[in-house]
């Protein structure tokens, strides 16, 4: 062993120093030498079972498979040895005897390792002359994912990627010897919420994707690199195009964020942006009528109206960009000079300038990979399985592979509790008394306060729409002075993290500064509104009709005389009662990044057209600030950058750069693009390079149409690592106090309302990406089963839900919940739940039909 | 032997144990193993000269075929490959080139499986058509088995389409059960 601890490995007679210990596979494939591969996946335990990988090693009696095999101090690896070649071979031929010739309409020609490993590792010509095993073809294992059994060659990353990955092990080997075949159970279909990731890891077309089957080849697709714009996970996918419609996201990998996964919601809901609803030219209000106009006319008119208006709120949706966030604070703040400005809708009242009490920042101090180096890890907050599906991912993973203890405190049943080492079911308004018994004292044997260990990591996300969550902060906050703590604070949507970074709040000034006037925030400006007080509403992305915990209030508002412009992407029920409206692009669209829930930056490229003229949203900002006279002097990406950096303090020294990727080369053609290309092609050194169309040892280069769906791999997501601005150090800032919440039970008979989002619901974009409406659930109402009992419901019955003058019959499911509370989701089609809720302690009454 | 029949070839231990032809061997570990077999499970089977080797290495490979759990490609579908082959071969549809095949696949599978079930199928197969070389020429060159169509309705049952039953349904067992009146005489 070298004096540094590292191993010396010689690869192909090139020697490399690396820590002992890492994988074979991998060491080879850092400097160019590619060992095939089928089963061995950086994201999953090495099997082992494909027997592709095999490698001549020095000393050993046997060709020893490069993906189980450790590298050791003094290894001598030979991967073009001939008997290895004639291996690599042998495994190949073996695989095509039953694989059908399906590659004319197989949708992974063109991007299958199969074919590019045969192409480059396999025999020219197959010498079997005998029947091919069948299947049924093409069986729909789910609504989004397609079987095809003949071509499966047995890999077994699907049910890997199941069982150790995503804990739902809906699909699975059946059966035995050569007639093993992978299938779902029979009256279950593949219903993960992960399992688009089994088809981008899929070797062959044997687990297809079905809203992309037979769209498009993949050498007629472009893609650029982007970020998600759904969850505040922030996952890097890819966005691939044909003909400049979206027709495929994949992930991209960083194990920093996702590890290699996204959700079937990132994964499938893309159809929004190409849709026919899409605004496409600014449109004003006429007579009770919309008449297209033109941008300089409509920011024209917005600018009159400013000028006169005395009291102005500005409300921004969660899905807009850090750039677009920037803009609408300095727009409100600085421009139009009003403190009223809001992003916070569906967490409307979460104090995230509360964490400024403890910290420099208002929001994470963690990272998810804390999390992997956490003892304990608490968590309070709504289900992330259907809320932060990936974060839910990556707690599995720090509890299961890391041994992270685990500490659920939440009034009902979560995905969490699977793998929990502690559930804490908590009265409805309880989380902050069981917080409070968790500190400091002597514990019970066996009880969680005896596996709160340090480093501890603090999730908070907010837990329920119309719940207030200071009380629950403050017992955080104790628990977090007795230990070495980090939080990991829960944001919801992609940009939500962004808008309070840059001051979209009415306490914070970008940079978590303390506002240098304090505004009303989305509740207050709303009121305003609907009282009459407001004198004009700027809305940017959000539809408050079905997102804000108070349905009444909003109808009030908008109803109201208010001059109203809304900045959007479809006409939605707030949109269509504006008087101006304009069009937005979408995410895929435009240059951006999100701040992610770990306060990390990823960026965006754009890939797509916007229709029509739609703008992104800092655009338009800095049209209606030039409008009112203040020229901001920014029109470009790179522009509003330069004044991020010299006006935010936080965002001063951060190289967006260093997160741009270069821009794609073109396509390269399927014939030439393999072999000899000149260096672009060439192989880093003796032996096996990279399949046809790969750059091995050249940085990642997305825009190649073919890589992005497999064997990426782990180290080359060090061209995506993101950029999470350091801390500050804490300032002293003054908050508003809080009252505490009120009573835990009710006198009056109500239970207290507990809600959260599904993952699939009637939101803007998910509601519109047709993949995903149909496997929408319907609305329902969980209870204890002792207060269903009490009021004469069964379970699968109905029930009557009455509050805030709304009266609805929901289906009862009987469920882990505490007593005096029930749950509803949030936005389903069928019930907006936001229409039982006002004020910060919803209460409905419920009853037997 | 039994009726007085010369003695043709004999599985030392096992049905993985490469054949002997030659019964002046010591039966133990040693001495097996000098003579390129071994004792393995100790399990002794004797043929006599109306044996047909073919068929010896098809019911063989067919049972290492259904014995394979599928984890590895290299015994799955080799096994499979060469049980179709042997089933031609046996069935008088062999074609010259087939008995480099098997010994190809059987190169295929041996040291390159995830478990020993793969090299003890490649053993018995390589062992089979090594030895009794001129025997699988001979299905060949006739297009038929030299021992006569009786043996076929015992032996390696032809299977049908693709051996899978009905497409979508599970694979119905391996045919290569023989029955106790076709226990080897010994």
């Amino acid at each position: 062993m070298s004096d540094s601890g590292l191993a010396n490995v010689t690869i192909n007679g090139r020697t490399v120093k690396t820590q002992p210990g890492r994988t074979l596979i991998d060491v080879a494939e850092e400097i160019g030498v590619y060992v095939p591969r089928f089963c061995y996946h950086p994201g999953m335990r090495s099997v082992a079972v494909c027997r592709l990988c095999l490698v001549q090693i020095e000393g050993q009696r046997k060709l020893m498979p490069a993906c189980a095999t450790p590298v050791t101090d003094g290894m001598v690896v030979n991967s073009v040895d001939p008997q290895a070649v004639d291996a690599q071979s042998g495994m190949l031929e073996f695989l095509l005897i039953n694989h059908p010739l399906d590659c004319p309409i197989c949708d992974r020609a063109g991007e299958c390792p199969l074919q590019d490993q045969t192409y480059r590792h396999g025999p020219g010509s197959s010498r079997y002359v005998e029947e091919k095993r069948t299947f049924e073809k093409a069986l729909e294992i789910s609504s989004l994912v397609v079987l095809d059994r003949e071509r499966c060659v047995l890999c077994w990353r699907c049910v890997r990627f199941s069982d150790e990955v995503a804990g739902d092990q809906f699909i699975q080997l059946v059966d035995r010897g050569p007639g093993t075949q992978i299938l779902t159970f029979a009256d279950e279909p593949f219903d993960s919420y992960f399992s688009g990731n089994t088809i981008q890891i899929c070797p062959v077309g044997a687990l297809t994707s079905k809203p992309y089957r037979f769209v498009s080849r993949p050498w007629n697709l472009q893609s650029a690199p982007s970020v998600c714009a759904y969850c505040s996970v922030g996952c890097p996918i890819s966005n691939e195009s044909r003909s400049d419609k979206l027709v495929r996201v994949q992930a991209l990998p960083n194990e920093n964020v996702n590890d290699f996964w996204i959700c079937d919601k990132g994964r499938f809901g893309y159809h929004y942006v190409d849709s026919d609803e899409r605004l496409t030219n600014p449109l004003v209000r006429s007579g009770g009528e919309f008449e297209a106009t033109s941008w300089g006319a409509a920011v024209q008119g917005i600018a009159e109206k400013l000028k006169d208006a005395e009291k102005v709120g500005v409300i921004a949706g969660g899905h807009l960009t850090t750039e677009d966030a920037w803009a609408i604070a300095k727009l409100a703040k600085k421009t139009i000079k009003t403190p009223h400005v809001d992003s916070r809708i569906q967490d409307a009242g979460a104090p995230y300038e509360k964490l400024l009490e403890v910290s420099g920042v208002a929001g994470s101090t963690a990272t998810m990979n804390d999390l992997d180096d956490a003892r304990t890890i608490l968590w309070i907050g709504p289900d992330p399985k259907e809320t932060l599906p990936v974060l839910y991912l990556r707690i599995r993973k720090a509890v299961l592979e890391s041994g992270a203890k685990l500490i659920v405190v939440a009034p009902r049943r979560m995905s969490l509790d699977g793998f929990a080492t502690h559930v804490i079911r908590c009265e409805p308004h309880g989380e902050a008394t069981a917080l409070k018994n968790l500190s400091s004292g002597i514990a019970s044997p066996g009880a969680a306060a005896n596996d709160i260990g340090d480093p501890l990591v603090l999730c908070w996300a907010p837990s329920s729409p119309g719940r207030d969550e200071a009380s629950t902060l403050d017992a955080l906050f104790e628990l977090a002075g007795e230990h070495e703590t980090k939080f990991l604070v829960g944001p919801p949507h992609a940009g939500s993290q962004g808008m309070i970074d840059m001051g979209v709040h009415p306490a914070l000034d970008a940079g978590y500064a303390p506002a240098s006037e304090k505004g009303m925030d989305t509740r207050a400006i709303l009121e305003a509104a609907a009282t009459g007080e407001l004198d004009a509403l700027l809305i940017f992305g959000a539809d408050l009709t079905g997102d804000f915990p108070d349905a009444g209030l909003v109808q009030r508002a908008l109803d109201s005389e208010v001059y109203l412009v809304v900045i959007e992407l479809f006409p939605t029920d707030t949109a269509t009662r504006a008087d101006v409206l304009l069009p937005s692009a979408a995410y895929s669209e435009r240059m951006g990044t999100f701040t992610n829930l770990e306060r990390r930056l990823q960026k965006l490229e754009p890939l797509n057209t916007p229709p029509g003229g739609a703008l992104e949203p800092w655009r338009v900002c800095a049209r209606i600030a030039s409008a009112l006279g203040d020229d901001w002097g920014v029109s470009s990406f790179d522009e509003v950058w330069e004044a991020m950096q010299q006006e935010v303090p936080t965002h001063a020294g951060i190289s967006v750069g260093s997160l741009t990727q270069p821009s794609p080369p073109t396509a390269l053609n399927y014939e030439t693009g393999f072999g000899s290309r000149g260096a672009e092609a060439q192989v880093a050194g003796p032996g096996g390079g990279y399949p046809k169309g790969h750059r091995s040892g050249a940085p990642f280069q997305t825009g190649q149409n073919w890589p992005l769906s497999w064997e990426i791999r782990a180290f080359e997501a060090g061209q995506r690592p993101g950029i999470v601005p350091a801390a500050l150090p804490r300032k002293e800032t003054a908050m508003n106090g809080h009252s505490p919440a009120s009573a835990v039970r009710a006198e009056d008979g109500t239970l207290a309302l507990y809600t959260q989002r599904f993952i699939y619901d009637q939101g803007t974009m998910v509601s519109r990406s047709k993949a995903l409406k149909a496997i929408a659930k319907k609305p329902f109402i969980e209870m204890h089963p002792d207060d269903a009992a009490s009021l004469q419901l069964t379970d699968g019955g109905e029930a009557i839900v009455e509050a805030n003058g709304t009266q609805v019959r929901l289906r009862v499911v009987l469920a882990d919940i505490a007593r005096g509370a029930v749950f509803i989701p949030y936005d389903q089609d069928g019930l907006k739940a936001n229409s039982l809720i006002s004020g910060t302690d919803p209460r409905v009454e419920v009853k037997a039909p | 032997m039994l009726n007085d029949r010369p003695l043709k070839a004999i599985i030392p231990g096992g049905a993985s144990a490469p054949l002997l032809t030659d019964p002046n061997v010591a039966v133990d570990f040693e001495a097996l193993k000098d003579a390129g077999t071994m004792l393995g499970s100790g399990a002794i089977v004797f043929m006599d000269d109306s044996t047909c080797m073919v068929r010896n290495a098809l019911i063989t490979t067919e049972f290492f075929e259904h014995e394979s759990c599928g984890k590895c490609t290299p015994c799955r579908e080799g096994t499979w490959w060469a049980v179709k082959v042997l089933e031609r071969i046996e069935h008088g549809e062999g074609r010259p080139e087939d008995m480099d095949l098997l010994l190809d696949i059987a190169d295929g599978i041996d040291g390159r499986s995830f478990c020993p079930l793969g090299d003890a199928a490649a053993w018995a197969l390589r062992s089979n058509v090594k030895l009794f070389r001129e025997e699988f020429e001979a299905h060949v060159v006739d297009h038929a088995c030299p021992f006569g169509d009786e043996h076929l309705l015992v032996a390696g049952r032809r299977r049908s389409g693709t051996g899978m039953g009905e497409a979508g349904v599970t694979p119905q067992p391996s045919a290569g059960i023989a029955s106790d009146e076709d226990a080897e005489a010994v």
